[in-house]
């Protein structure tokens, strides 16, 4: 098929819409929301700023910057210590925890739709769907996606314990909530221009937890213990030595980090941000070694694509290491 | 907001945590990394309402990721595309369906007020694309804002929308006419654009 040219590239005067059109983004709220209900790591939100400035130019100090950020944001630091950590409950989405049904729940087809419960329908598809690996069921065309959304939940009724409660949508909750004391004052993690919204809410909503029944531990037991306040504490400090391009405070922050807590839930963290503070620093050699070893050890880690990225933002070097896969 | 109970029920359905195993949460944090930009785009220039824009790209992720398991992999991006569509394409007409009743017809292009000056370039620029797609039909509209905004190719789009290729180039071609014609008779209005007449 011959492709005829866009019209971003012509000179007529559709151009410059079209050229607007590409250039909109959604906010980067939408995207940190989508994160937090599909309970992810909001620092991952950062790929497209490495990527831009990878793209852009070759300046060292914006590669080292960009590549930090990508690397170090304290989302994915509180969101792991989170998940390691048995006395913090990992926050998902708000709307996702009040609401979460406990049963499996229909799963919404290729359309989009959501099979109303007991309409389950086996026949194949019109036509076999390339990128399924087993036909969907069959659409329901006529059914728009809230209210089929509504036919699921209504027949999924979450239990008694955990009903939906008619509060108003908030994604991110900026003070604990009535009631909930945190034990101490939320380390401020974070080198997004937005603030960052995954520490408070593991303090400020301690009613939930993933996986784990409604009426689960009390609030006072939800605080962080002292040893990962401290840990995030160490690491935010040099995280921000890092930002700051003191690279060699960086790497203090990091010894004292890696002498208290040998035994740390935080200790990818801790290595990435010694291998951006080694790059950062010009021990660029150790830096790769880190890095690989880094690899090596935890290939699939979430945080191993950001050790990719410094690898291949430094520029001396071309980036020897596989790219992550490409969805 | 009005529609939160609905948003809450989507995110209900969502698989999340324990339900997706490593690798299934390394895909899902790679199509947001990666992708999430184009889904957004979609949605909206595929002509949902803006107060929608934020639930509609939470939806589409919601029912990629309950769906992941059945998604070949390497196969998501085309996957979630597929889902913007279909969602803005539903937004799009639920909304077109209640201003029927209310205000009627919609407006031609030449006949609506420029947008008020304070407003940057980018989004008069945007608010004047809007109201020129508004008018295109939406098989035709899909097409065009797949290829002239996402740059995908008439291949992909065919994939995409399950469309025949034929029926994507006369599409398109249709389409670029249209979006061609109304944009040369709103040019006056285009920021930046020529202002004189022809």
């Amino acid at each position: 098929m011959r492709e005829p040219r866009r019209l971003v590239h012509s000179d007529g005067p559709g151009a410059q819409l079209l050229s607007a059109a590409r250039a909109y983004r959604p906010p980067s709220a939408s995207r940190r929301r989508v994160q937090r209900m599909l309970g992810l790591p909001v620092v991952l939100s950062l790929g497209a700023t490495l990527s831009a400035a990878l793209a852009s130019t070759s300046a060292k100090v914006l590669l080292v910057a960009a590549a930090l950020t990508a690397t170090t944001g304290g989302g994915m630091i509180a969101y792991r210590a989170a998940t390691r950590h048995p006395a913090v409950p990992v926050q998902r989405s708000t709307e996702v925890n009040r609401v979460r049904a406990p049963a499996p729940l229909p799963a919404p087809n290729a359309t989009g739709m959501l099979a109303p419960s007991g309409a389950a329908d086996p026949a194949p598809p019109r036509r076999p769907r390339k990128h399924l690996t087993k036909p969907p069921p069959r659409r329901l065309a006529a059914v728009a996606p809230r209210s089929a959304a509504r036919v699921a939940f209504s027949s999924n009724p979450p239990p008694a314990a955990a009903p939906p409660r008619p509060e108003p949508r908030i994604a991110i909750p900026s003070e604990p909530l009535p009631g909930v004391a945190p034990s101490r004052p939320e380390p401020r993690i974070g080198i997004l221009s937005e603030p960052l919204p995954a520490v408070a809410p593991f303090q400020a909503e301690p009613g939930i937890a993933q996986q784990s029944p409604p009426a689960a531990a009390p609030p006072a037991a939800r605080a962080p213990a002292p040893s990962l306040a401290a840990e995030l504490a160490l690491l935010e400090e040099a995280e921000s030595a890092i930002r700051k391009r003191r690279c060699d405070e960086a790497l203090a922050r990091l010894q004292e980090h890696r002498m208290a807590f040998p035994d740390s839930a935080l200790a990818e963290e801790a290595a990435v941000l010694r291998i951006a503070a080694l790059f950062g620093a010009g021990q660029r050699a150790v830096a790769r070694a880190e890095a690989a070893r880094f690899l090596t050890r935890s290939s699939s880690s979430l945080l191993a694509d950001r050790v990719r990225s410094l690898l291949a933002a430094d520029p001396h070097e071309s980036n020897t290491s596989p790219k992550g896969d490409q969805p | 907001m009005s529609n939160a109970p609905d948003t809450a029920r989507m995110a209900a359905l969502t698989p999340v945590g324990g339900l997706h195993g490593a690798s299934d949460r390394r895909r899902l944090a790679l199509l947001v990394d990666r992708h999430l930009d184009v889904a957004g785009r979609i949605i909206r220039n595929l002509g949902a309402p803006a107060d929608e824009l934020e639930d509609l790209l939470q939806q589409a992720f919601s029912i990629v990721a309950a769906r992941l398991g059945d998604i070949v992999p390497g196969k998501e991006r085309s996957f979630l595309i597929e889902t913007a569509v279909r969602l803005a394409a539903n937004a799009r007409r639920r909304r077109a369906r209640s201003r029927e009743v209310t205000i009627g017809e919609l407006p031609e292009v030449p006949d609506i007020a420029p947008s008020p000056e304070d407003l940057s370039d980018r989004s008069r620029a945007l608010g004047l694309l809007d109201r020129i797609l508004d008018q295109m039909d939406d098989g035709l509209r899909s097409v065009f804002v797949l290829f002239e905004i996402e740059e995908m190719t008439m291949a992909e789009i065919a994939g995409v929308l399950e469309l025949p290729a034929g029926t994507v180039a006369s599409r398109l071609r249709r389409a670029r006419e249209e979006f061609t014609d109304r944009a040369h008779r709103a040019r006056g209005e285009i920021p930046g654009g020529r202002k004189d007449p022809p």
